[in-house]
């Protein structure tokens, strides 16, 4: 076999290019602390480092999310407590006044107590975010979503859309709640009917709000009173919207009245022709509720009548009242619940962050010692192929011919 | 008596043949550095000998030849080794520059595609901050750029492939035509009797040069010329002819790169897809391999991201309250639907085609070449050659293909062809359309509405629009609860009555189509009572409802591109997959190569080498059987002087 002279030389050349090149790449591994630099080198761990870097920034981003929410929900948390607080300083000052000692005055300063509740909350239900978005008005969130008419109505500006957000692959959190849902869904009444004593009465019989049992047949019912002399008993008879006779029977002071799944008492004295309305329950907002009973109060209650008609109001406005409480925790137990997912939701992403960066350090970082006795060993082998170059080049046959 | 031939015409001889030893060692040592230089060596004989008194006496030596040390089966497969190393080295060069641009994050497009739909999470949580939407915008118009970049980036790698080989062609030329000259004078040195060695290694050379721009098979003629062939039998010299290479605009595709072998005619014949081998055929196999497939794929995400966002985008509405539009250059934009269908140098007809794409998750990745032959269309899948249909006329809608075949103008005559690429130019003309954050349509269009005097506790829900005309909903839909007859009174317009049982229907989707507007869809849960009213209305002031982004957002989880089971990243992370192993593929096969030819290299030059030792030892051989033949003729004369001293003495 002949080596020819300029193939020697060549290979040798070769050799120690393609050492260097190895030393090259090693001190770049090691520089960059990255096992490639371009996704040929090792294809599949390029493209699973990069689904990688994708999944950590898109749960990232829904830590991002979660937080946005968090922000959000706590500040309507912190918007319920107030109306929580509100509306049990409310139902105090109701109690107070379902009180035959009081006098005129102390009703009048009762009502003004009330009125100011009302616009205290206003005050909460107009509540903005840090960004100065309205809490409570839906999507509409540059619109301040309730106000007083001019008639003393309450008027609800924003509409009933929920903000929603994803928190985590899947997972979807409410971020707002509507004006609507948080203060106008309270059953009027006692959650299924309502009772009133019509402003015509002239006795002093005051319509309990009653209770419903499962069999409550829904319906507009009348309870008529009729006396046909002084000295006769009171008989009452309920009819139906249909003007059907439901019931009937004597009347007595505070005893139960039953019909169709319904039970309501009358206490006092009730006169010849008295109606009271037996309505099935729709919605009020927390604002009428507080103002019907300031307006129920400031109406006065010195004569038999007035005095029943207030209480007839008032005992609704109770009832209403502790439905419109109810409510309110019951959303503040939503937003509990919220919070709580949200903090699950963010360890698990925190969790699934963590395994993934590792995973991601396994697939792309270099291994630094490995790394290094690599470059120990090609940098060995580059002095070798040198040497043993400048050894074999200075041997030639010609050396001796002198 | 005369023994045998003069004693000093021996020496004589003898030093003669030392002489031409010298010379050629000497010649061998000049050229050990000389590239394709073959060894040479001497061969003697004996010269003839003398027949007397009954014996043979010898007269010397003679020079037989002097022979380069060549075999043409090595030199061969030297020629195919060179071809094939430096195509698959050349190639991966060049697909190295993708590996980079792709799977690199500063040039990649990935991170933008992340980025953007992060900007569309943040406007999600906060849809009515300027803030936010300028930040979505800005995202958006930086992917879209990011498109742009990438396709100009693929565009300059073509016209890098045209000035290679340009560059390469020209190369070839000069080559070939000095072929062409050596074969001229082979032939006439060859014709005095003996091979002209210097010549042939020169030819040799230029053909091994040839080798490393194309791949080359020869054949030597039996006056000595040499006929080079490229592709599958093209002559390229033929004696003491060359034919050119020319550039050309691909007849097939007139985007590419074509070759045109032009004979000394003038005629030309395209050779394209013979071409093979050396650094023109990896310029004309990156194009049309590598160069072609990714530009095909990031076309194919540019379409599905368009199609995906323009489609949500439009079933959502902005900050005036109107139905968004294009968020994306549109995805039958008029420039596109031209550029999709490439007709072919050589048609005859005046057609121009339009190609509709209709929808993205058909797509298939490949090319498709339309024939007609005067009487039928035929569309086939370049990939696998399947034909995908027969068909009389145009239009023609190809619903498992995802795109339609339109006649915009004229009509194709017989033996016309297109090459249809359903995704070209969509990332170079990807562009963000919207001018401003309020005509971001993050919101719905539409919204349901409880009656606040409801008595029953039923809900409305997931209020949603599609196939929208445009146009905001006029009147709200009223939704009136009728106990008695188990449904909906729908007040008009739509009107007409929606079942709804309680029990069964509560939370499951209902529909309404509304003449003007579009269809809605929404659920309505629990239970009504007798009378209670819904309303849908346009969303008129729902500057915070996120909805319509919430449904953009989530195009990033879902199948949109290959057939519905890739997400757009994960559409982006395959094409770099694919890049990616193909040029690690490409860098294996290329150090394969590199270490064939080296092998070819070094049996070759195991033969035709020269080594300066051996050389050294001829020199000292030739050197000594000089001083030997010498000193014969010294002993001859001092013979003939032993000879005059005994006839004087």
């Amino acid at each position: 076999m002949r080596v020819s002279t300029q193939q020697m030389h060549q290979r040798a050349v070769e050799l120690m290019l393609e050492q260097q090149t190895r030393v090259a790449k090693t001190q770049q591994q090691l520089a960059s602390g990255k096992r490639f630099e371009t996704a040929s080198e090792d294809p599949v761990a390029a493209v699973k480092a990069m689904s990688l870097e994708r999944e950590i920034a898109v749960t990232k981003q829904y830590q991002a999310n979660a937080d946005s929410v968090r922000d959000r929900q706590e500040a309507e948390e912190a918007a319920l407590t107030g109306v929580t607080d509100l509306l049990h300083r409310v139902r105090e000052l109701m109690v107070q006044a379902n009180n035959d000692t009081l006098s005129d005055t102390d009703r009048q300063s009762l009502a003004l107590a009330l009125d100011q509740g009302v616009e205290e909350l206003l005050g909460l239900a107009n509540a903005r975010d840090g960004s100065g978005e309205y809490l409570f008005s839906g999507f509409q969130g540059g619109t301040r979503p309730f106000s007083r008419d001019g008639e003393g109505q309450f008027a609800y500006e924003g509409d009933q859309g929920q903000r929603m957000l994803g928190i985590g692959p899947g997972v979807t959190v409410a971020m707002t709640d509507s004006g609507a849902e948080v203060f106008q869904r309270v059953r009027a009444g006692n959650g299924t009917f309502v009772t009133a004593a019509d402003t015509s009465n002239n006795g002093s019989g005051a319509i309990s709000v009653g209770q419903a049992t499962d069999s409550w047949l829904a319906g507009s019912y009348t309870l008529v009173f009729s006396q046909v002399a002084a000295d006769q008993p009171v008989t009452f008879e309920v009819r139906d919207g249909a003007g059907t006779l439901v019931t009937n029977g004597e009347y007595a002071s505070g005893a139960a009245i039953q019909f169709n799944g319904a039970e309501i008492s009358v206490t006092g004295t009730p006169a010849d022709g008295d109606r009271f309305s037996i309505e099935p329950a729709g919605y009020r907002d927390i604002f009428s509720v507080i103002q019907g009973a300031a307006q129920a109060l400031e109406g006065g209650g010195d004569d038999p009548s007035a005095r029943a008609q207030l209480y007839s109001a008032l005992d609704r406005g109770l009832a209403e009242l502790d439905g419109a409480l109810e409510h309110v925790l019951l959303q503040r137990a939503r937003v509990g619940s919220r919070l709580s997912l949200i903090e699950s939701q963010t360890q698990t992403n925190g969790a699934f962050q963590d395994a993934a960066t590792e995973t991601l350090s396994n697939v792309q970082d270099l291994d630094y010692a490995e790394a290094a006795t690599r470059l120990q060993m090609q940098m060995l082998g580059l002095e070798a192929a040198q040497q043993s170059y400048v050894s074999i080049q200075s041997l030639s046959l010609f050396n001796y011919l002198r | 008596m005369a023994i045998g031939a003069n004693l000093s015409d021996l020496g004589l001889s003898g030093l003669r043949a030392a002489q031409i030893g010298l010379a050629t060692t000497s010649h061998n040592i000049a050229n050990a550095g000389t590239a394709g230089y073959s060894r040479q060596r001497v061969e003697l004989a004996t010269a003839t000998p003398i027949l007397e008194g009954g014996s043979y006496f010898g007269t010397g030596t003679r020079l037989v030849d002097v022979r380069r040390s060549y075999d043409q089966l090595l030199t061969r497969e030297l020629l195919t080794d060179t071809a094939a190393a430096a195509q698959d080295r050349v190639q991966h060069g060049l697909a190295s520059q993708l590996d980079a641009l792709f799977s690199d994050s500063a040039t990649g497009l990935a991170p933008m595609l992340q980025g953007y739909f992060d900007a569309l999470e943040d406007a999600a949580a906060d849809p009515s901050s300027g803030t936010a939407r300028q930040v979505l915008l800005d995202q958006a118009d930086q992917l879209a750029t990011r498109f742009r970049t990438l396709d100009s980036r693929l565009q300059q790698a073509r016209a890098d492939v045209e000035g290679n080989a340009r560059t390469s062609v020209d190369r070839i030329n000069a080559l070939a035509s000095g072929i062409a000259q050596l074969n001229l004078g082979i032939v006439q040195a060859q014709g005095m009797g003996a091979a002209p060695n210097d010549l042939l290694d020169q030819r040799d050379e230029l053909v091994r040069q040839l080798a490393e721009q194309v791949a080359v098979t020869t054949q030597v003629q039996d006056d000595g010329a040499l006929n080079v062939f490229i592709g599958s039998g093209q002559t390229l010299v033929m004696g003491a002819k060359a034919s050119r290479l020319a550039v050309v605009r691909s007849d097939a595709d007139p985007a590419a790169t074509g070759l045109v072998l032009l004979g000394s005619g003038g005629g030309g014949v395209e050779v394209t897809d013979q071409i093979r081998g050396g650094a023109l055929g990896a310029q004309i196999g990156f194009e049309r391999g590598l160069l072609a497939d990714a530009e095909r794929q990031l076309g194919q995400i540019a379409l599905g991201l368009t199609d995906a966002m323009n489609a949500q985008h439009r079933l959502g509405m902005d900050q005036n309250g109107k139905i968004g539009g294009d968020l994306f250059t549109a995805l039958n934009d008029p420039a596109l639907v031209a550029q999709r269908a490439q007709g072919h140098g050589s048609n005859t007809g005046e057609a121009r085609l339009e190609v509709t794409v209709d929808s993205l998750t058909a797509f298939r990745d490949s090319d498709y070449v339309l024939t007609y032959d005067g009487t039928d269309y035929r569309l086939v899948q370049a990939s696998d050659s399947r034909v995908v249909g027969m068909f009389a006329d145009l239009p023609q809608t190809f619903a498992d293909e995802g795109f339609s075949i339109d006649l915009a103008q004229g009509a194709m005559a017989a033996g016309d062809s297109f090459t249809i690429r359903p995704a070209a130019g969509a990332a170079g003309a990807m562009r963000m359309v919207l001018s401003d954050t309020a005509s971001l349509a993050l919101a719905s269009p539409v919204r349901g509405t409880v009656s606040a005097d409801n008595l029953g506790d039923a809900r409305i829900g997931s209020v949603s629009a599609t196939g929208l005309s445009g146009l905001s909903l006029a009147d709200p839909v009223t939704l009136t609860y009728d106990a008695a007859s188990g449904g909906f009174l729908v007040g008009s317009p739509p009107g007409g009555t929606l079942p709804y049982d309680p029990a069964a229907d509560s939370g499951s989707s209902l529909t309404l189509s509304v003449t003007g507007f579009g269809d809605l869809a929404f659920s309505i849960s629990r239970t009504p009572a007798d009378g209670d009213t819904f309303t849908i209305e346009a969303n008129r002031g729902g500057t915070g409802d996120n909805a319509n982004a919430l449904s953009l957002s989530a195009l990033q989880d879902s199948g949109i591109l290959r057939q519905g089971t890739a997400t757009l990243a994960q559409g982006y992370e395959r094409a770099v997959s694919l890049i990616a192993s193909r040029i690690s593929g490409l860098a294996l096969a290329a150090d394969a190569q590199e270490a064939l030819l080296q092998r070819a290299q070094a049996s070759r030059e195991a033969l035709s080498g020269v080594n300066l030792d051996e050389e050294a030892a001829a020199l000292l051989q030739y050197q000594q059987a000089y001083e030997a033949s010498a000193r014969v003729i010294a002993v001859s004369n001092e013979l003939f002087q032993t000879l005059l001293g005994a006839l004087r003495g």
